[in-house]
């Protein structure tokens, strides 16, 4: 997955929810509100190790 | 951004983003983590949590646990909050203390280059 469809998927998805990638982050799986509903989402579409990203309420700039 | 996971009690998380920031003290990760493996986010101690953006701010519930980086397992006082909007912040208490990391922007996206080590 090229980091421009990456950043399209995330951007397109939810706000404050979780997005579950496959093991080797080359394809999205599932969404879901919670880390945890993402992880069942991933599970029942036969992805038993996703990569977690969660989205942000608002896509600003960060200063951490 | 590093991929890690965390072990809580017994049970390991699945794989996760977390934003590499040593402007971070502590390693912080998204309550939703903690939760779903059990943690009982206000059984551990209370801090406040807050940015250099004036007027944020939130609480957040400190347990222990071990992160998982790959090729290591560390324990570390982890912080746990509900207002966290990323996944997990990896700061210098549990994570820059025991890495040199270096900065790699070559690449797209930029990476990163982690170096394990010991203190005696």
């Amino acid at each position: 997955m090229s980091p421009e469809m990456r950043i399209q998927i995330l951007r397109e998805a939810k706000p404050n929810s979780w997005i579950a990638f496959s093991h080797d982050e080359k394809s999205f799986v599932a969404q879901g509100s919670t880390y945890l509903e993402a992880v069942e989402q991933a599970e029942l579409r036969g992805e038993n190790d996703p990569v977690l990203v969660r989205v942000p309420e608002e896509w600003l700039p960060m200063v951490l | 951004m590093l991929t890690v996971s965390l072990v809580i009690g017994h049970a390991t998380t699945r794989r996760f983003e977390a934003v590499v920031d040593s402007g971070s003290v502590s390693c912080l990760f998204h309550a939703d983590i903690g939760k779903a493996h059990g943690l009982k986010l206000d059984s551990g101690p209370k801090g406040p949590l807050g940015g250099v953006i004036g007027g944020a701010s939130g609480e957040v519930y400190y347990h222990q646990v071990k992160l998982a980086v790959p090729g290591s397992l560390i324990s570390i006082v982890a912080g746990f909050s509900e207002q966290l909007s990323v996944a997990a912040i990896l700061g210098r208490h549990g994570f820059f203390e025991h890495y040199v990391i270096t900065f790699d922007p070559q690449n797209n996206p930029p990476g990163l280059n982690l170096e394990r080590f010991h203190r005696a």
